[in-house]
């Protein structure tokens, strides 16, 4: 062997000495890392614990100090110096002397009961043995040792109650000696339980184990782990504001409603809720998690999994002001939609429109309707002016009509019927849904078109039409018919006409002009790549009818018109769960984050931005709309829940049971038709929530009452059903609202020689009433009926009801003026609100007194009593 | 980012940029052995390791065995801390990820599914290959270059494994790595992905060529004769011409291991051609059969 091997060899050596070394050092790592590393929630949970600990502690703490400052602690030390003395006596060696004797001797006997019952014991053992021998051979030998088995038996039990005897009298005379002492402990222990317990509780809580906090759904084959971190989510108390630590917010809804140990977490936040070794992979913000975690007001977008209707969802108050949106803007028309039904019914018909507008307007309108007036619902399809002219020209080549614009800029009104019309205009609140030069419209559900340039769009002719009878133009419009007179209805139109001219307008037709036929063909092929007739009904364009199954068995599967349509946009049935790839970002791929997101926002803010030949109009929604859209759209998901996750409907409930939707019947039916009732009022579950709901009415208001109010429509609540609306329409001035008047009773129903008020008053009476509210209200014999009116009186002042409600010229303006109650409401009503006033309205403010019966009595009976005189 | 560095630092293919780098590094360090080698023996001096006998394992490869042993473990356990295994997407039957890649040592094959038909490409040829290897002691019988690098004494040998080794093997594997995009379409390191690219590439049959379906007998006669030609010429040939030109050494190879050798030579052989076909005349199958296709 060389030298240069020796060399070699130690050189080896280091190397071999280097690498172990390393290894092991990498081998504590890795336990490292498995034990503290990969498991950051025990230093959460830990934290938390501390944190939790310093809480209780403080508890304790200050118990403590209460408890020193109090009085309780003279009592305590008293009592202590009571046990100290108590003590001592027994511990004087005559007393002492005497225990010591008393005792040795029950220590005595016990030990001989305690021999006694083992022998006992062993007797009776014996006994059982030699009676099964016995039953199992019948040897007489067997039964002789029976026998004197049972007489020691005897013996031992007689001896045994004998020195149970001794034993309780020498206890019996023990007792006295130690009775005082225990009496003084109790009472000590007693006073030092509620801190034993604070302290207790300290203890419990430092021995909760770290440890993963699993939850398993198995019906969504979900595990979450998030509270392994969010180990206070749903705690009794705030630990800590700071995250992971805190309680989760309004749990008393949420939590209390989705208990976390049956939903977990991510049911609704989303999220990756499996990853428990980083902040960024558990909330699912690492690539290839397709759904990140949902928090704030976005998580509301998951009630959607579930929830049929979240109108009236607690809790769910974003995304239900969010799917509004959805109706307003009518994605449904062209898009399909869960829960979304409807076809051409966004915007109004245009079967006939040549007939109402102008042409020049109509083309403008298409070219951009937020150019007519800013709140336009009608998208922008971005038209050129020849392509809107074409489709104008198919439209008015469809009324019937040619291009022609009707001038009346410079016709010179008739004043006297244009003040009459004013003062028709204010009176019938047209105003209410209409919205002129800023003002109005604060009935925005019913998204009725801003009047501002009405006299340079619309021609009068048609105008009278409409106002005369709306439903023979547009059937199912939301415009009701108001009783007006002809002449009333031309003083109408003259004041639109003349009030609401568009000075700037341009009117290129004022003779008119043939339209051609390439143009209407051309302006046809437009409307049928744009899908027009999503929104509008147009002729020959209905949706395509899928058949009955029995025609479907003879091969015919649609009832396929030549130009019968589908709804032409995308399916969003699942796009908040649409895998990413299929998503097309087309030229935005590198622009914007691959989210579904980031997808669906960037669409609606620019439907047309990802590629070419894309045809989604442009709705011009400004951030917080497309914020809103997005967090409805990402709801509609495929995941898949089980049913008995899900929460139907009122409606879907219904169907399910067989329950015919509410249908109103007879002459009401017509009159509800002709004058939109349901545009405010909500009845029977349909209708809008701007007026009060009438389901009931017919148990809570008076006829006559009734009769006097639709014949002179008066405010009611001065604050309470109308401010919050106006705050919502913010920009818009508010005007004191009250019911239109619609002029019932003038004409009888069509067909009918029945008054149309009538006919209303009996319905009421007989369709709008529930069995809960009685009819009449218990009589108190007892008392006669001054003295109960004045008691009720002494109640009303009492509790405090002027604070909100108003009598006469005093008391508050939250509720309403019950000056003319006794005129307005049914005492059986009143009664029963008393009771309980959430059952009839559940976001009602007034609280609830908890009134005994004779109390509510007195009270009705009062307040039946405030009656105004008709003027 | 550019999609060439995207792959490259992606967790997956730090193993195979290490290979790269590995592989190039020694493979020099061995033909450096190998052509000073040569010129040594070509000077008639006396080559390190020629001719040594026996010599001890223990001392020189056991220990050295186990240091490296000790280092590699060192080097995998820090690696399995640092780097987590990379994930992709939640896996969703109904949506196959593009491209889908075999793990970066199968992309060779899978790139061989471009040109051949599964059956050959996914079981054939793999089971030739490792075939092939094992038989490589039996078929080798040249006495020179043990213990020592050379290239003058085992031309063909060092030739036909850099070729299957480095060609079809891993510049297989680089390119199905670093140059196929969605589609399985041929993307430069500079060119972004695209999912929505669109490549027009028609293929034909050999017989087309002529006019004659591929799925016809007469395609069907064509395609046998031009395979089994090419299998019966590529072993007939050369052994003429080898009993030619070197009878001595034929004579000492003797026919059955000719023909083993030759059958796996021009069966790996058989890939270049293929790609050639394909890539050049556009050609997808030689010879139809019921069973597969060539």
């Amino acid at each position: 062997m060389t030298t240069e091997n020796k060399n070699n060899s130690s050189y080896r050596v280091y190397l071999f000495v280097f690498f172990s070394v390393l290894l092991f050092i990498l081998t504590l790592w890795v336990v490292w890392n498995d034990e503290f590393g990969l498991r950051p929630w025990k230093k959460y949970q830990n934290e938390y614990k501390s944190l939790k600990h310093a809480q209780l502690e403080k508890d304790y703490q200050k118990a403590q100090n209460d408890f020193t400052k109090s009085g309780d602690s003279r009592t305590l030390a008293r009592l202590e110096a009571q046990l100290k003395k108590a003590q001592d006596q027994f511990n004087s060696s005559e007393v002492q002397q005497k225990y010591r004797k008393l005792s040795t001797q029950w220590a005595d006997v016990h030990a001989e009961a305690a021999r006694n019952q083992k022998e006992l014991q062993t007797a009776r053992g014996l006994y059982l043995e030699t009676e099964y021998y016995f039953t199992k051979t019948q040897k007489a030998g067997y039964k002789k040792k029976m026998d004197d088995l049972q007489k020691r038996i005897d013996a031992v039990s007689s001896k045994a109650s004998s020195l149970q005897k001794q034993e309780e009298s020498l206890k019996a005379s023990l007792a006295p000696f130690t009775s005082g002492i225990a009496d003084i402990q109790a009472e000590i222990e007693k006073m030092k339980s509620p801190l034993e317990e604070k302290k207790e509780r300290i203890a419990t809580s430092d021995k909760v184990p770290v440890e993963i906090k699993q939850v398993y759904i198995r019906d969504v084959d979900k595990a979450d782990r998030c509270q392994s971190c969010h180990i206070g989510i749903d705690g009794s108390r705030q630990i800590s504001t700071k995250q992971p630590f805190t309680r989760h917010p309004a749990s008393f809804v949420f939590l209390k409603n989705h208990d976390p140990e049956k939903f977990g977490c991510t049911f609704c936040h989303r999220g990756q809720g499996r990853a428990t070794t980083s902040v960024e992979k558990a909330h699912g913000n690492v690539k290839h998690w397709d759904e990140p975690m949902l928090e704030g007001d976005m998580t509301q977008t998951s009630c959607l999994s579930c929830h049929g209707d979240v109108k009236h969802l607690r809790g769910a108050e974003h995304i239900a002001k969010n799917t509004e949106l959805v109706r307003k803007y009518g994605c449904y028309s062209c898009h399909k939609i869960p829960g979304y039904d409807g076809f051409g019914d966004v915007g109004p018909v245009l079967t006939e429109v040549g007939t109402k507008v102008n042409y020049t307007w109509a083309v403008n309108w298409l070219l951009d309707p937020k150019n007519y007036f800013a709140t336009a619902r009608m998208p922008k399809f971005y038209f050129k002016q020849d392509e809107a002219e074409a489709i104008a020209d198919y439209l008015f080549s469809m009324s019937g009509t040619t291009r022609h614009d009707a001038d009346y800029s410079a016709d010179t009104p008739d004043e006297k019927l244009v003040e009459q019309g004013r003062s028709l205009w204010s009176q019938a609140r047209c105003n209410l849904c209409h919205m002129t030069n800023g003002k109005g419209g604060n009935n925005v559900k019913v998204y009725a078109p801003d009047l501002s340039k009405v006299g340079s769009k619309a021609n009068k002719e048609w105008l009278f039409k409409w106002i005369k009878d709306p439903n023979a133009y547009f059937p199912g419009t939301k415009m009701p018919r108001f009783r007006f007179t002809d002449e009333e209805i031309k003083a109408l139109v003259e004041y639109l006409v003349s009030e609401y001219q568009d000075d700037e307008a341009e009117m290129k037709y004022p003779t008119p002009s043939e339209i051609s036929s390439a143009s209407i063909k051309k302006g046809k092929d437009l409307i049928l790549k744009y899908g027009c007739y999503g929104c509008h009904k147009l002729q020959g364009m209905e949706e395509m009818v899928q058949v009955a199954p029995s025609l479907m068995s003879q091969g015919v599967t649609f009832l396929k018109g030549e130009e019968m349509r589908e709804k032409i946009g995308a399916e969003l049935t699942s796009i908040g769960s649409k895998p990413i790839d299929m998503l097309d970002f087309g030229k935005l791929q590198k622009a914007i984050p691959n989210d579904r997101l980031s997808y669906i926002k960037q669409k609606l803010r620019d439907p047309r931005g990802y590629r070419l030949g894309l045809r989604m109009p442009d709705f011009r929604l400004s951030e917080t709309e497309i914020n809103g859209l997005a967090s409805v759209l990402y709801g509609f998901t495929d995941n898949n829940i089980p049913s008995r996750f899900m929460v139907p409907s009122r409606q879907e409930l219904d169907k399910i049971a067989g329950v015919p939707s509410y249908k109103f019947t007879g002459d009401f039916a017509k009159i509800i038709n002709d004058v939109k009732c349901t545009n405010c009022h909500t009845i029977k579950g349909i209708g809008a929530d701007y007026a009060p709901d009438l389901s009931v009415a017919g148990s809570k208001l008076q006829e006559s009452w009734i009769r006097n109010f639709l014949a002179n429509p008066d405010v009611i609540r001065p604050l309470l059903q109308q401010m919050p609306k106006l705050g919502l329409t913010s920009g818009r001035a508010p005007a004191k609202i009250t019911m239109p008047k619609f002029n019932l009773g003038i004409q009888n129903v069509e067909d009918t020689n029945k008054s149309d008020v009538d006919v209303v008053l009996n319905y009421f009476q007989q369709e709008l009433v529930t069995p809960d509210i009685p009819k009449e209200i218990p009589v108190i014999t007892t008392l006669a009926i001054e003295e109960q009116i004045a008691k009720g009186k002494e109640l009303y002042d009492q509790k405090g009801c002027r604070s909100c409600h108003q009598l006469g010229n005093d008391g508050g303006a939250l509720g309403p003026n019950l000056s003319n109650v006794g005129n307005r409401l049914k005492a059986g009503f009143i009664f029963k609100h008393l009771e309980n006033a959430r059952k009839f309205k559940p976001d009602i403010v007034e609280p609830n007194y908890g009134f005994s019966e004779r109390e509510r009595i007195y009270l009705t009976n009062y307040l039946m009593t405030l009656k105004l005189n008709a003027k | 980012m550019n999609p060439f560095i995207e792959i490259i630092t992606q967790p997956d293919n730090i193993a195979i940029v290490i290979m790269i780098i590995m592989v190039t590094f020694f493979t020099l360090w061995a033909f450096q052995q190998a052509f000073e080698n040569d010129r040594l023996i070509a000077a008639g001096k006396p080559v390190d390791g020629e001719n040594e006998g026996l010599v001890d394992t223990f001392k020189p490869l056991v220990r050295i065995e186990l240091i490296i042993a000790l280092a590699v473990m060192v080097f995998l356990t820090f690696w399995s801390i640092v780097v987590d295994a990379p994930l992709e997407e939640i896996a969703n039957p109904t949506l196959t990820p593009n491209p889908a890649k075999a793990p970066w040592y199968f992309l060779g094959l899978q790139e061989l599914l471009v040109y051949f038909d599964p059956w050959l490409a996914g079981v054939v040829l793999p089971t030739l290959i490792i075939v092939g290897l094992i038989a490589i002691p039996y078929i080798d019988i040249n006495p020179k270059g043990n213990g020592y690098y050379c290239f003058n004494d085992r031309k063909f040998a060092v030739i036909t494994f850099s070729f299957g080794f480095f060609i079809l093997w891993l510049l297989l594997i680089v390119i199905g790595v670093f140059f196929r995009g969605p589609g399985w379409l041929w993307y430069w390191p500079w060119q972004e992905w695209d999912h929505a690219r669109v490549v027009f590439e028609p293929t034909r049959d050999l017989s087309n060529v002529f006019g004659i379906d591929s799925r016809s007998l007469p395609g069907f006669i064509i395609g046998a004769i031009v395979v089994n030609g090419y299998l019966i010429g590529g072993m007939i040939l050369p052994y003429r011409y080898l009993k030619d030109k070197m009878p001595e050494f034929m004579k000492q190879f003797g026919l059955i291991r000719y023909l083993v050798t030759a059958s796996l030579f021009i069966t790996m052989m058989a890939i270049p051609v293929k790609m050639v076909l394909w890539l050049v005349f556009h050609i997808k199958y030689i010879w139809i059969t019921p069973w597969f296709n060539v």
